[in-house]
């Protein structure tokens, strides 16, 4: 909006007329062209265009080469030939005389063309704050308008994409930063004032803006970049952010030590990390707009439940036809065992990230800040699958850091994925959740179809009981074993999960068990007995419901939502004290009906059991719904808590 | 491509065809654009709201600020769905009235050519000579009555309406309509006093509905005056943030000239250089392009 305000005090130019700008303190502006390589005629055109186009006041200084001649009679331009070491005197004159006028001074370093109202608009930032002694616009190529990046080291990412226009519109109004030489600076009159000619011996244009710049740092002034006013040019992108000569440089360092100090706060901005996400998640091209990073390094070279949980959700969004483009990040151990490259032909496969994306899931829980600041470091919504809370729970598998670790993420995660209602309410009542940060449920398979493996499906019940567990007390195995062997001690028990022998009835396979192997052993049981205190999801009893077997589970409110999303012709019967397990299972062997939980409660009338494609896309719906909100907020609130902590171990 | 038209209308009784003609512009000329309409009534109450069809709606607005705060209506209503659109229209039911060839030049093709660029496109209108409005120069601004522009340039600029509240402009006297030290310049006085109750800026034109200034007609010249303001300064602030003026008919060339091949558009010229090199209605080169060099 325009204030009228600025107006009430207007002040009577020299020529009679209304000078707004007097109250406004106005500008003068000196250009240097000195350095370039335009010829006559270019420099001809320039000079037109910037008294055509730009509709600059106050006192304008060219300053051209001196083997360039000065066209003539171009109105309010005043044109300096100047051999290089005489471009420092005439940028001081500018400065003597733009303190004179008690004006701004806007220095332009090349052949920009900063139009009045861009001008304007800067000036009007000083407002802002008494010590913001420089402004200066942002820089787009003129022949897309891409936002060329802020001063930095640009190797952040393997392809550094540039920043539209439309996230450029994401980002603040402005930034503050400390001195920063570009094509373009506006120096306060105070600061323009204060510019004394210290006669360092400096060479360069560049090199005695950065010290003059820097002298007003160190008396408080800092600068601003302004996000709403951007100047297209085609000029390199050195000539932009030009840095001094080597020499100038060393001896500005010499000077004032805290100089690449200063430029390290530049190129370590926040606001400089977004950019290339934002420019990932508002691509001109939409194809390159909808990029996800499935993190599975969880993923071990080896069967294990988490290894198969990610591969069933891969599989799901392996078969998803949509818009979004996938990228895995796996261990290359677990690529080659699961064959990754030849399973999964549509995804990228890396083994570090090293591009950006509009989002990153990790596909199983964080144990590791460090994990959350890598995602957070290339994505702009970051999400994570919860598959238990188990870890936490029983501490003596985890330590403290990972108390830390969740209670971040329920604070500045975007989303929150999980295998089950029951994680979620055991997650969300330990860890309360910021208003901001989505949830799902996004479940793992419940469909018998994908968790029974066909080639043992239709296998006839042999006579075992299959004991599932492993050696962590809330799997409660051993302890379990020993009842079954005492109330069934002629039939055979199949026990997974534990190495040394509780019986002669017992059987253990040993060693890692090959994925068939298991799925015949559930394909086969008389019955399953998973005796488990606590699961988030529980595969191996869907598994063994696929199958159409009984399986017989602690009581848990899990398997009640569990049983209501499936349809199986097994049967699921819960237990609560050593009496009703083995009632059940002996009911269970001798053919005797038994109370199981009814299945499909939660499934309206034809809808199937959830397959792996379907939790992908619940994954795939909750990123498209955070799309028109995602607007980097959040993701710099995210930034400097992750600094914060980073302070702790630095 | 996906386009949202706000089109402000004041009731129906001056321009009761607006909405079936800005139907019929975009079936004519942009037939596959996926196209959305909020018709922004300024004498409705800002609570209202009227299915006019599929994807149409009529809400009420705001006559504060005349077509701008209406717009401002429209762009809350349409809220976080903005962003889905490649370009919003922003038009008046009056968009029909005035020089309007540059209409019949719009189409997909050419709108294509600025996707996602830092422009809006519309009609570049221009005084003889640079004036100055709140401390900057201008000379050419965007005619309002019907432009497109990206839902980010939008978001950058902030609130559609540059002047709220004219203080400071107007003396009360129809005599001198002007403050003395009001923040426009003579000549931009001159323009103003000239197009609405005279012949018009030097241009050879006229304003239909120009008036006689008096007592009675001041209030209507003020409101007028400011929503030229708002006019000038929609386009002024838009240059500010790097979103250039783009003259329809000079796309309308380029895009003609770079056929449907998919080649860029390139750096976008000033708009004194896109206003020559329309292949109608070009300006003389020698009435722009006039500093003593």
């Amino acid at each position: 909006m325009i204030e009228c305000r600025d107006s009430v005090n207007a002040e009577k130019g020299p020529d009679g007329e209304t000078s707004v700008e007097a109250c406004f303190h106005g500008y003068d502006v000196f250009i240097d062209l000195s350095a370039g390589d335009l010829d006559e005629q270019e420099i001809t055109r320039y000079l037109e265009a910037l008294a055509g186009d730009a509709g600059l006041s106050g006192s304008i200084t060219v300053l051209v080469r001196d083997d360039r001649k000065p066209p003539d009679g171009i109105t309010n331009i005043r044109t300096i030939p100047a051999a290089t070491e005489e471009a420092l005197t005439a940028l001081h004159r500018a400065i003597r005389g733009a303190t004179r006028h008690g004006r701004h001074l806007v220095v332009v370093l090349g052949p920009l063309l900063p139009a009045n109202e861009a001008l304007r608009r800067l000036t009007e930032d000083f407002g802002r704050d008494p010590f913001f002694g420089m402004v200066q616009p942002r820089f787009a190529d003129a022949s897309n308008d891409h936002i060329l990046p802020l001063p930095g080291d640009v190797n952040d990412f393997e392809h550094r994409p540039m920043l539209t226009r439309a996230g450029l519109s994401l980002l603040p109004d402005y930034v503050i930063t400390p001195e920063m030489v570009s094509a373009c600076v506006v120096i306060r009159r105070e600061v323009v004032r204060e510019m004394e000619w210290s006669n360092s011996g400096l060479s360069s244009i560049a090199g005695e803006l950065r010290l003059l710049l820097c002298q007003a740092r160190r008396r408080g002034y800092r600068n601003l970049v302004i996000n709403r006013v951007t100047i297209s040019t085609q000029l390199p992108d050195a000539f932009i952010y030009p840095s001094p000569p080597p020499a100038d440089l060393d001896r500005l360092n010499t000077m004032y030590p805290e100089i690449p100090r200063a430029a390290a706060w530049c190129a370590n901005l926040a606001q400089r990390k977004l950019e290339p996400i934002l420019a990932r998640a508002c691509a001109d091209d939409a194809t390159q707009r909808r990029r996800v990073l499935l993190d599975c390094r969880g993923m071990i070279n080896r069967h294990n439940g988490t290894s198969h949980c990610m591969l069933g959700l891969l599989d799901g969004f392996h078969a998803i036809d949509g818009p979004w483009q996938v990228d895995v990040l796996a261990s290359r151990p677990a690529m080659e065992f699961f064959q990754l490259r030849e399973r999964y032909g549509k995804f990228g496969l890396q083994d570090r990230p090293g591009d950006t994306y509009t989002a990153a899931v990790l596909l199983n829980q964080p144990w590791a800040l460090s994990t959350i600041a890598e995602l957070h470091s290339h994505a702009l919504l970051v999400g994570f699958n919860m598959l238990d809370t188990i870890s936490w729970d029983i501490l003596y598998v985890c330590d403290e850091r990972l108390d830390a670790v969740w209670r971040f993420i329920a604070r500045h995660s975007d989303v929150l994925f999980y295998d089950s209602q029951f994680t979620r309410d055991r997650f969300a009542n330990r860890f309360p959740l910021q208003g901001h940060v989505a949830e799902r449920v996004a479940y793992l398979s419940l469909s018998k179809q994908e968790q029974a493996d066909r080639k043992v499906l239709g296998e006839a019940a042999g006579d075992h009981i299959l004991l599932f567990g492993n050696e962590y007390d809330h799997k409660d195995i051993r302890r379990t074993l020993r009842l079954l062997v005492d109330a069934f001690p002629y039939c055979r028990i199949v026990a997974v999960g534990i190495d040394d022998n509780e019986g002669q009835n017992v059987t253990m396979p040993s060693g890692t068990i090959e994925h068939s192997v298991l799925h015949q052993l559930i394909a086969s049981a008389r019955v399953i007995v998973f005796p488990s205190f606590y699961e988030g999801f529980g595969m191996p009893v869907v598994q063994g419901l696929a199958y159409g077997r009984t399986v017989v589970a602690r009581q848990s409110p899990l398997w009640k939502e569990i049983a209501a999303q499936v349809q199986t012709p097994g049967q699921l019967v819960e237990f609560d004290s050593a009496v009703t397990l083995v009632e059940a299972v002996g009911r269970a062997l001798a053919g005797r009906p038994l109370e199981p939980l009814p299945q499909g409660a939660a499934l309206d009338a034809g809808q199937s059991p959830l397959r792996w494609q379907d939790c992908a896309q619940r994954m795939i719906d909750s990123l498209e719904k955070l799309l028109p909100s995602a607007d980097g907020k959040r993701w710099l609130e995210r930034e400097e808590a992750l600094r914060a902590i980073d302070l702790l171990h630095s | 491509m996906r386009v949202l038209t706000l089109l402000v209308r004041h009731g129906t009784d001056k321009f009761p065809g607006a909405i079936d003609e800005v139907a019929a512009l975009f079936a004519r000329q942009l037939p596959e654009v996926d196209w959305d309409l909020i018709v922004i009534d300024n004498k409705l109450p800002e609570d209202y709201e009227q299915a006019l069809g599929v994807r149409q709606v009529l809400i009420g607005g705001s006559n504060a600020m005349r077509e701008f705060s209406a717009w401002q209506s429209g762009l809350a209503y349409a809220g976080r769905r903005l962003s889905d659109y490649d370009f919003v229209n922003l038009t008046t039911e009056a968009f029909g009235t005035l020089y309007t060839a540059y209409l019949d030049r719009f189409s997909t093709n050419m709108l294509r050519l600025i996707s996602r660029r830092g422009a809006a496109v519309g009609h570049i209108d221009y005084y003889n000579a640079p004036v100055r409005l709140f401390g900057r120069q201008s000379r050419a601004w965007l005619r309002t009555s019907f432009v497109f522009l990206p839902p980010a340039e939008l978001k950058m600029l902030g609130s559609l309406i540059s002047i709220a509240e004219p203080a400071g402009i107007f003396s009360g006297n129809p005599e001198t309509p002007f403050l003395p030290d009001a923040p426009i310049s003579e000549n931009y006085q001159g323009y103003l006093l000239g197009w609405l109750t005279g012949d018009g800026t030097g241009q050879g034109v006229e304003w239909h509905s120009r008036f006689t200034l008096s007592g009675d007609t001041l209030p209507h010249f003020q409101n007028k005056v400011v929503a030229i303001l708002n006019e000038h300064l929609f386009s002024i602030r838009l240059r500010a943030q790097g979103c250039a003026m783009v003259d329809a008919t000079w796309l309308a060339t380029r895009a003609g000239k770079l056929g449907s091949n998919g080649q860029p558009l390139g750096p976008i010229p000033s708009w004194r250089k896109q206003l020559t090199e329309r292949d109608t209605d070009a300006v003389p080169p020698n009435v722009l392009f006039n500093c003593p060099v």
